[in-house]
C-alpha cells in the first residue's frame, strides 16, 4: 500500500514538474526534433540519420530527443518537397535527402517543388567519390580500353546515377559503354556482375565498395578505372579523375553540376525561413556530434565514413550551382540523359 | 565438405541453445507475432526498429533476435485472415479463400490450427531445404541470370489459368488489369512516369500493401456490414476437437506441405518475387495437383489453408539465401538484416559459406526454431482468438477498420495510401459481388513488373539469344502447358469447339455486364494514356492493354449472347470447376438493400478519411469507434467506451511512439498549431 502511495506521489510530482516546465521549454527550444529520411528503412541514409539521432541531441540546448522517420518516395523528392513547403520553420523538423535531388529543380523537373538555394543546409556527414568499376576477368584495365571495346554496364534506369555517369562518358569521351537498364538496385547489379551478365558499373560510391563488397577488393576481383568527384580521392592517386580527362571547359562546367551529389552526398537540411540563429546552433551541434567519440565508434562499426562537410560550405556551393548559366545547365541535363 | 557442413550445423545448433540467445529469439518471436497479427504491418518496420538494439550483441544473438521477428510475422498473418477475411499480410491473401469459409462454417479453430501447424511445418521444411542446399547454392544462383528470372515469372503468371476457376476470360482480364496497374510509376528503363496522375505518391510504383488490403480485406468487411451478422453466426466451435482436427489435417497432407514449403522457399530465394504471390502460386499448385481440389477449393477446403500458409512461412527461410550468399536481399526485411550483417562485420558472399558457415547455420536454426516457438504460442491462444469470429459485426468492425486504415497508412505514410485502400476496396467488392476472380489480378500486379524488367534486361543484354537458354526453354514449355491445359479441358467438356459455339443466341444485356463495359473503358483509357510515351516505356502496356481489352470484350460478348438456359438447366457435374474466389453471402438480401448498405459502409470509410483530414488520424479513432458502435448497433456504452480508449491508446503507442510515423498535416492542426502539443497526429 505504501509502495503505491509513494508511486502515486512521485507521479503527481512528476506531472506537476512537467506541467511547469513544458510551456517554458516550448517557447525557446523544441523538445523533440524530427528527421524525415527521404529513403526506406535500413538503407545508408536511414542508418546515418539513426546514428546521428542518438548523439546530436546532446549538443543542442535543452537536449531534445531526435526522432527519425522514413518518408520514402520519388528518390527523396517527396521529402524535399515536404521540408520546403509543409514542415514547421522552427528547427523542430529536418530532413535527409539525396544529394542528387538538388539537380531536379535545376533540370526543370516540375514535380520538384523546392528551391535548393533557399533550403538551409546543416551539413553532410561526408563527401563521396563515385567510380567506374570493371570486373577484372574482362581484361579491361584502363580508361582507353573502354573506348576500344564495348562493355555491358548495369543501370537502375535513366535519371539514376548508375545511368548518368555512363551516358555522360559515352557522350564526352566516346566510350562504348552499353547500359543495360532496369536493375532494381546496386545489389542486383553486383550479383549480375558476379554471374558475368554485366562487366561494369559506373556511379558506385568508393566507400560503398568497402561496406558492400570488401571481398572484391581483397580478392582483387575488380579494377577501378575512373573517379567522379570534385577532387581525387587520397586512396586512389593512380585512378584518373573525370576532370583530368575532359578536354573542353564547356564539358568541365557541365560535369561540375553532375558531380554535385558527390560533394553533398548525405545532406541534412532544414526548411527555408528558419531563424538564422537556430540554423547556426544546428550546424554547430551537427559538427560537434560528428566528432563525438561514441558516434565515431558506432559509425565505424556500421561502416559509415565520417568526414563532415560544413553546412555553410554546402550552402555556398548550392547557391553557386543554382546560379549557373542556362547553357551549362542545359548541357549537364543533356549529358545526364534526361 | 560434408564433414565440415555437419560439424558447422551441429556447432551452430549448440550455439543457439545458449539461454541468452534463446531469450532474444523468444523476444523476437513475440514481437513478430504481435506485428504479424496487425494487418498491413510487416516485419519490416519491426526489424528496422530493433536494429540499433543489436549493436552490443554477438552476431549469433543479433541474428536470433532479428530472424525471430522476421520469421514469425507471417505466423500471425492467418489469424485475421481466417477470422475476418482480412489478410494479416500480403502473403496471407490466399488463406482467406478457404480459411474464412471454414470460420463461417464454425470451423475457425480447425482452420487456425491447420494454419499454425502448416506454418510450423512449412517453416521447418523450408529451413531444412536451405540447410541441405547451402553448399550448392552459390553455383545455382550464379547460373540463374535475368532470362531465367524472367522465365520463372512467366511460369508464375501462367497460374492465372488455374486461379481463374470457371471464368477464364474474366480471369485473364483481371490478370491484364493487374499487369497494367503494375506498370505504374517511373519505368525501370527510361524513367518515363507512367499512370502517376501527376502525383509523387505513385512514382515508386503501385502501393502493394494498400492494394492487397483494400482488395481483399474491405470487401469481406463490407459484406459483413451488409449481412449484419457475426462471421461465424452462433456456431463457432472453439473446442479442442477442432484444434486436434486441424493438426491431424496437416499430418495427413504432409506431402502437400513439403511441396508447398519448398515452392515457397525456392520462390523466396528469387529476389524480387516477394511475398504477395508465393501464397497464390502454392495455392494454384495445390489446385492443380490435389485430388478433387478444383471442385472444393474456395469453399472451405482445409488443404487451401495448408498450401497457402506453409508456403508463406517457408518464404523467409528462402529469402535468407540470396542475402547470405550474395548480399542481395530476398525481401524487404532481409534488406535490414543486411544492415545488421555490416554492423557485425559479416560480409555476404563465399565467406558465409565457408569461414562463417556456422553463423549461416545458426541463422537457419533461428528460422526453424522461431517457427516452432511462434506456432506453439499461437496454438496456446487460438481458442481465444477463434471466439472473435462469433462476435457481432458492430463489435469488431471499428477496431479492425481502424487498424486497417492505419496499417495501410504506414505503408508509404501518404494520403495516397488511403485513396488506394478505398478505390481497391470498391473494385474488390464489386468483383466479389459479381463473381470476378480476384487472385489473377494480384498475380499480374506482382509479376507484371518483374516480367517487364527482366524482359528488357534480357533483350538489351543478350539480343534474342536469351530465348535459347535451356532452363528458359524448359520453363516456357511448362508455362505453356499450364496455360493451355485448363483451356483444352474446358473445350473437351463442352463438346469441342463446335459444341461451344452452338450455345450462343440473341444478345441479352444484364446489369452486371456493366462491369465489362466499365473495364473496357478502363483499358481504353490506359491505352490512350500510354500511346504518347516513348517506345520502350509503352511497348508492354500497349500489348498487355490490348490483350486485356480483347479478353474483356470477348468475355462481354460471351456473357451477353450465351443462352442462359444452358447454364441454368444443366445439372452440375462432379468435374465442374468452381468459382475461384469467395462468394458474397449476401444473396438472400434484395439488391437495393445490398447497395444501400454497401453505400453506408463505404460512406463510413469516407467519413473516416474526412475526419482524418480535419482532426488527424489518432483523434479520429475514438470518434469513429464511438459513432460506429452507437449508430450501427447501438452497442451499450459500457462496451463502446473501453474499446474506444483501448484502441486509441494502443494505436498511439504503436504508431506514434514506437514507429514514429510522420502524420500528414490536418486542417485543425494548421489552423491551431498549439493543439499539436497536446494531441498527437493533429
Amino acid at each position: 500500500m505504501t509502495m503505491l502511495k509513494v508511486l502515486g506521489q512521485t507521479l503527481a510530482a512528476g506531472c506537476m514538474a512537467l506541467a511547469v516546465a513544458a510551456p517554458a521549454q516550448a517557447q525557446s527550444q523544441p523538445r523533440e526534433i524530427a528527421i524525415n529520411v527521404g529513403f526506406g528503412a535500413g538503407g545508408v541514409y536511414h542508418t546515418m540519420a539513426m546514428t546521428l539521432s542518438r548523439h546530436m541531441g546532446r549538443y543542442l540546448p535543452g537536449n531534445p530527443t531526435i526522432v527519425v522517420r522514413t518518408m520514402p518516395g520519388a528518390g527523396s523528392i517527396l521529402a524535399a518537397n515536404h521540408i520546403a513547403n509543409v514542415a514547421p520553420k522552427d528547427g523542430s523538423m529536418l530532413a535527409v535527402i539525396g544529394g542528387g535531388t538538388i539537380l531536379e529543380p535545376l533540370f526543370r523537373n516540375a514535380e520538384a517543388k523546392f528551391d535548393p538555394a533557399k533550403l538551409n543546409w546543416i551539413g553532410s556527414t561526408s563527401s563521396e567519390t563515385y567510380t567506374c568499376v570493371v570486373w577484372k576477368e574482362t581484361g579491361v584495365t584502363k580508361l582507353q580500353d573502354m573506348i576500344e571495346r564495348p562493355l555491358n554496364a548495369g543501370s537502375t534506369g535513366r535519371g539514376s546515377r548508375t545511368n548518368t555517369y555512363g551516358a555522360a562518358l559515352n557522350e564526352l569521351l566516346g566510350t562504348k559503354i552499353k547500359l543495360v537498364q532496369g536493375y532494381r538496385g546496386m545489389n542486383d547489379i553486383h550479383l549480375a556482375m558476379e554471374r558475368r551478365e554485366l562487366d561494369a558499373v559506373c556511379g558506385w560510391g568508393y566507400s560503398s565498395i568497402f561496406s558492400q563488397k570488401p571481398d572484391w577488393l581483397k580478392d582483387d576481383k575488380i579494377n577501378i578505372l575512373l573517379q567522379f568527384a570534385r577532387e581525387k580521392h587520397p586512396d586512389l592517386p593512380h585512378v584518373p579523375l573525370i576532370f583530368d580527362v575532359l578536354k573542353t571547359e564547356r564539358d568541365k562546367a557541365a560535369m561540375q553540376l553532375l558531380v554535385l551529389d558527390s560533394y553533398v552526398a548525405w545532406p541534412l537540411v532544414a526548411p527555408p525561413g528558419v531563424p538564422a540563429e537556430t540554423i547556426a546552433t544546428l550546424r554547430k551541434a551537427y559538427i560537434a556530434a560528428l566528432a563525438d567519440p561514441t558516434l565515431l565508434a558506432e559509425a565505424k562499426q556500421l561502416q559509415l565514413g565520417i568526414a563532415p562537410v560544413a553546412g555553410e560550405d554546402i550552402q555556398k556551393v548550392v547557391q553557386e550551382v543554382m546560379a549557373s548559366p542556362a547553357e551549362v545547365i542545359e548541357n549537364a541535363r543533356k549529358l545526364s540523359g534526361l | 565438405m560434408e564433414q565440415g557442413m555437419l560439424e558447422a550445423a551441429t556447432s551452430a545448433f549448440a550455439m543457439m541453445f545458449d539461454p541468452w540467445r534463446m531469450f532474444l529469439l523468444f523476444s523476437g518471436v513475440i514481437m513478430g507475432l504481435v506485428l504479424g497479427i496487425l494487418p498491413g504491418i510487416g516485419g519490416l518496420a519491426g526489424t528496422a526498429l530493433l536494429l540499433p538494439f543489436t549493436f552490443g550483441l554477438d552476431p549469433v544473438a543479433a541474428m536470433a533476435l532479428l530472424l525471430g521477428l522476421g520469421a514469425t510475422t507471417a505466423t500471425g498473418d492467418p489469424i485475421p485472415a481466417i477470422l475476418f477475411g482480412v489478410p494479416g499480410g500480403a502473403g496471407s491473401a490466399a488463406t482467406v479463400l478457404d480459411g474464412l469459409p471454414m470460420a463461417k462454417r464454425g470451423e475457425a479453430s480447425r482452420a487456425l490450427s491447420a494454419a499454425y501447424m502448416s506454418s510450423l511445418m512449412g517453416g521447418v521444411f523450408g529451413a531444412i531445404l536451405m540447410g541441405l542446399t547451402i553448399p550448392i547454392l552459390r553455383p545455382i544462383m550464379l547460373y540463374i541470370g535475368s532470362p531465367e528470372l524472367l522465365a520463372f515469372s512467366v511460369l508464375g503468371i501462367s497460374f492465372v489459368a488455374t486461379l481463374s476457376g470457371k471464368a477464364p476470360l474474366r480471369g485473364l482480364t483481371a490478370a491484364a488489369l493487374g499487369i497494367m496497374i503494375a506498370m505504374t510509376g517511373s519505368d525501370p528503363q527510361t524513367g518515363t512516369l507512367r499512370y502517376t496522375f501527376d502525383t509523387l505518391y505513385l512514382w515508386e510504383g503501385a502501393p502493394l500493401t494498400s492494394i492487397v488490403l483494400g482488395f481483399f480485406a474491405l470487401p469481406e468487411l463490407a459484406d459483413l456490414a451488409i449481412a449484419r451478422t457475426a462471421i461465424a453466426g452462433n456456431m463457432a466451435k472453439t473446442d479442442s476437437h477442432g484444434m486436434l482436427q486441424g493438426a491431424k489435417d496437416c499430418f495427413k497432407h504432409w506431402w502437400l506441405i513439403v511441396r508447398c514449403s519448398w515452392l515457397g522457399a525456392a520462390l523466396g530465394a528469387v529476389p524480387g518475387i516477394g511475398g504477395a504471390v508465393v501464397d497464390w502460386l502454392a495455392y494454384g499448385h495445390a489446385v492443380r495437383t490435389e485430388k478433387g481440389a478444383a471442385q472444393t477449393f474456395g469453399t472451405g477446403d482445409v488443404r487451401g489453408v495448408i498450401a497457402s500458409e506453409s508456403a508463406n512461412n517457408a518464404r523467409e527461410g528462402g529469402a535468407l539465401v540470396p542475402t547470405v550468399a550474395f548480399g542481395v536481399p530476398g525481401s524487404a526485411g532481409m534488406a535490414i538484416l543486411l544492415g545488421a550483417f555490416m554492423i557485425h562485420g559479416l560480409v555476404p558472399g563465399p565467406d558465409m559459406l565457408s569461414k562463417n558457415l556456422h553463423i549461416t547455420y545458426s541463422m537457419v536454426w533461428s528460422v526453424a526454431l522461431a517457427n516452432i516457438v511462434g506456432a506453439g504460442l499461437c496454438y496456446i491462444f487460438s481458442e481465444q482468438f477463434a471466439r472473435l469470429a462469433t462476435l457481432r459485426y458492430t463489435l469488431i468492425m471499428p477496431s479492425v477498420l481502424g487498424i486497417i486504415y492505419i496499417g495501410a497508412f504506414q505503408g508509404s505514410r501518404n494520403w495516397g495510401d488511403m485513396w488506394t485502400l478505398l478505390i481497391f476496396g470498391l473494385l474488390g467488392w464489386t468483383m466479389k459481388q459479381l463473381k470476378w476472380p480476384r487472385p489473377p489480378l494480384v498475380l499480374g500486379l506482382v509479376l507484371g513488373e518483374i516480367i517487364e524488367r527482366y524482359l528488357f534486361i534480357s533483350i538489351q543484354r543478350y539480343g534474342v539469344d536469351w530465348f535459347a537458354r535451356p532452363i528458359v526453354m524448359g520453363i516456357f514449355a511448362i508455362s505453356l502447358f499450364g496455360l493451355l491445359r485448363p483451356l483444352l479441358q474446358d473445350v473437351r467438356k463442352e463438346g469441342g469447339v463446335m459444341g461451344m459455339l452452338s450455345g450462343y443466341g440473341k444478345p441479352h444485356f444484364q446489369r452486371e455486364n456493366l462491369m465489362n463495359v466499365f473495364l473496357i473503358c478502363v483499358f481504353g483509357y490506359l491505352l490512350w494514356e500510354a500511346s504518347t510515351w516513348n517506345f520502350s516505356a509503352k511497348i508492354v502496356p500497349m500489348i498487355v492493354g490490348s490483350l486485356g481489352l480483347a479478353f474483356c470484350s470477348i468475355s462481354f460478348l460471351n456473357e451477353v449472347s450465351r443462352r442462359p438456359a444452358l447454364s441454368a438447366d444443366r445439372v452440375a457435374k462432379p468435374d465442374d470447376k468452381i468459382h475461384m474466389d469467395l462468394e458474397s453471402d449476401t444473396g438472400h438480401l434484395a439488391l437495393h438493400v445490398v447497395l444501400v448498405r454497401g453505400l453506408i459502409f463505404f460512406g463510413w470509410l469516407l467519413a473516416f478519411m474526412g475526419s482524418m483530414a480535419v482532426v488527424g488520424i489518432i483523434p479520429t479513432v475514438p470518434l469513429f469507434v464511438v459513432l460506429y458502435m452507437r449508430l450501427e448497433g447501438p452497442e451499450p456504452w459500457k462496451l463502446v467506451v473501453p474499446q474506444a480508449i483501448c484502441l486509441t491508446v494502443f494505436i498511439w503507442f504503436v504508431f506514434d511512439q514506437l514507429l514514429t510515423i510522420p502524420w500528414p498535416p490536418t486542417y485543425l492542426g494548421t489552423a491551431m498549431p498549439w493543439l499539436k502539443e497536446f494531441i498527437p497526429s493533429i
